[in-house]
């Protein structure tokens, strides 16, 4: 049995942001995550950070994420590795599945930050071996050290498809084609400038329609796609690859929050259905906060900024607000409109804001 | 080809509104500026000193440098390069531009790893002026000829 | 077509011993603590399990333990999700065939 002030559950860019702040204001602070690493997809990715300074522009995803599990040790966040958060019980607690064991645990505000999971597309032959996630890829590359094929066949165009492409060309890979159903690139120019100038064929308005092998990928098809996605009979080529990497987009992890009871909207600039949350990361559920992929997926520099919002909110409302804690908030609010204010952005700024009237509506005249 | 001055020119490629300034942040003469988080980066091409910085910062690999044109009409055109195996001085590779294709042959200039850079690669190669304007990399070493 | 990356530009691997294990009865070696997953991968297998009703072969799909497309037998016991089990020395593994057996067979 534990009693702590806050209990994080995800140890990703948002989780490690809510645990410092929360622990900076003197809550104590739990912090628990499924994996055996901390770091969320922080510790998977070897490229440099966009963002600013103030989100570590500049600096790869695996060293932003020892910076801040540093920097929470240093807080004295307690933080617990493979230990799965299971959901809430009846006696408000929540129960945690810890070196083989049960435990219980009371914290006054539950901030979960359990992130997303990849989207699965299917067509003939997609459960052969050799077809995976995109992450799948990435994560045995960047973090295990193998190369999961040679010649690749790359399925969405977002900034995931893009960035893994490219990590997999540096680990030894070909990328033999990328293809992406819609007319033209959905990720960020300049990752895909860093797969053109390689020699790397983009199909814009392409799909796979199906994958062929014995006991393994030995070649895939792709065909053209009309306005309505769908494939165009007659277009098909034969695209030599050994792997098929999935890219077609997150979706936020919402299983534990809805055990909370935390109310949900569709919002498919965010990746589909997500907990609503008001403009301090609460959610329908005055005791859960949550933040970073879960409340929409994003990037790495959102999450962590809801992160640290979601920490200084829910240490505030136990009573350990810092002088200052309302500008604090209000930087942090500020940060976000402008990560949100480009062109590029602007589906998720639009959906944010849908988002968080709904949230809001949940306190409007509490307070 | 861009303006520039005696040390040489930057190109910026970025020309989408995305949340991103190591460019700005990293250059100490203040000749890379943003307006805002999002807008597109703006080169001052009198307050550049030619230290390349900005090369090796930029996430998305956008950022281009050339030294001016020597005596013999060739140009040093600089990329960040994140490869194994990294070119030799002195070496001759295939220049390509930006979609890839084989603009020239060209030597390696440069290879420059500093810590400042991050692990990021700076190569060089010497290309004739009248190409150097296409050149944005070079093809892999190593890797199988399609 | 798998390999292990010695060398990467930007990248760091932790050090790891060789050790020996089986799989399917054959020898073969891998890296102490590297997921059973990266081992198999490494010797040229990408088949882990044959499914239960129509015996399709599966493997690697999510890599990070969600999706179970890739469990094997270890050391007898089915259901093990290679691609976040570490491997260690003398690990006797098998390609899982359908549903797998729990107890005395």
């Amino acid at each position: 049995m534990r009693q702590v002030d806050l209990l994080v559950v995800g140890a990703g860019p948002a989780g490690l942001g809510a645990a410092i702040e929360g622990a900076r204001r003197g809550a104590k602070v739990l912090l628990v995550d499924e994996n055996r690493t901390a770091g969320g997809q922080l510790y998977k990715q070897i490229h440099k950070f966009f963002g600013s300074g103030a989100h570590y522009a500049g600096t790869r995803g695996y060293q932003i994420a020892e910076l801040l599990l540093s920097q929470a040790a240093e807080l004295g966040v307690e933080t617990l590795l493979d230990t799965r958060a299971l959901g809430l019980m009846d006696d408000g607690s929540v129960s945690i599945l810890h070196e083989g064991k049960l435990e219980a645990v009371y914290a006054g505000k539950v901030v979960l930050a359990t992130g997303a999971r990849e989207n699965a597309l299917a067509f003939p032959g997609w459960t052969l071996p050799g077809v995976m996630t995109a992450g799948a890829a990435q994560t045995f590359s960047n973090v295990h050290g193998t190369l999961v094929g040679r010649n690749i066949l790359t399925v969405g165009s977002g900034n995931v498809g893009l960035i893994v492409s490219y990590q997999l060309m540096q680990a030894g890979a070909e990328i033999r084609a990328l293809v992406e159903a819609a007319p033209r690139i959905t990720g960020y120019l300049v990752h895909a400038g860093k797969l053109q100038r390689a020699g790397v064929p983009i199909r814009t308005a392409h799909t796979v329609v199906e994958a062929r092998g014995d006991k393994r990928v030995e070649e895939a098809v792709i065909a053209r796609v009309d306005e309505g996605f769908r494939p165009i009979p007659g277009t098909e080529e034969t695209v030599a690859v050994d792997t098929i990497l999935l890219a077609v987009g997150l979706n936020p992890r919402a299983d534990l929050s809805a055990m909370f009871r935390c109310e949900t909207a569709y919002e498919g600039g965010l990746g589909g259905l997500m907990p609503i949350h008001d403009q301090y990361m609460r959610s329908s559920n005055p005791q859960v906060y949550v933040c970073g992929d879960l409340a929409g997926v994003e990037e790495a520099s959102t999450a962590l900024e809801e992160g640290r919002l979601a920490g200084v909110h829910s240490a505030m409302s136990l009573g350990f607000a810092q002088k200052g804690d309302e500008g604090r908030m209000a930087e942090l609010q500020e940060s976000l409109c402008s990560l949100r204010g480009g062109e590029h952005a602007r589906r998720r700024l639009d959906a944010k804001k849908r988002i968080m009237e709904k949230g809001g509506a949940c306190y409007a005249g509490r307070e | 080809m861009p303006d520039g001055n005696k040390k040489g020119t930057v190109l910026l490629e970025c020309c989408q509104e995305i949340p991103c300034n190591p460019c700005a942040t990293v250059c100490k003469t203040g000749a890379i500026t943003k307006e805002t988080l999002n807008s597109c980066p703006v080169f001052h091409p009198e307050k550049c000193v030619g230290c390349k910085l900005c090369v090796a910062a930029c996430p998305g690999q956008a950022i281009f440098f050339w030294e001016p044109e020597d005596e013999n009409g060739m140009v040093g055109v600089t990329f960040p390069y994140e490869y194994l195996p990294l070119p030799e001085v002195g070496q001759e590779v295939t220049a390509v531009d930006r979609m890839g294709q084989p603009v020239c042959p060209a030597k390696v200039r440069s290879v420059e790893t500093r810590k400042a850079y991050n692990r990021t690669v700076l190569v060089t190669l010497a290309v004739p002026a009248g190409h150097a304007g296409e050149v944005r990399f070079m093809k892999r070493l190593g890797r199988e000829v399609e | 077509m798998c390999m292990h990356i010695s060398e990467h530009p930007v990248a760091d691997y932790p050090e790891r011993e060789r050790v020996s294990f089986l799989f399917d009865g054959r020898p073969m070696t891998g890296l102490a603590g590297q997921p059973i997953a990266a081992a198999l991968l490494e010797n040229g297998v990408s088949v882990f399990r044959h499914t239960h009703k129509s015996g399709q072969p599966r493997g690697l799909f999510c890599g990070i333990g969600q999706c179970s497309d890739c469990v094997v037998v270890v050391n007898g016991r089915p259901n093990v999700r290679s691609c976040v089990t570490p491997l260690e020395a003398g690990m006797v593994i098998e390609t899982q065939m359908g549903l797998g057996k729990v107890g005395k067979a």
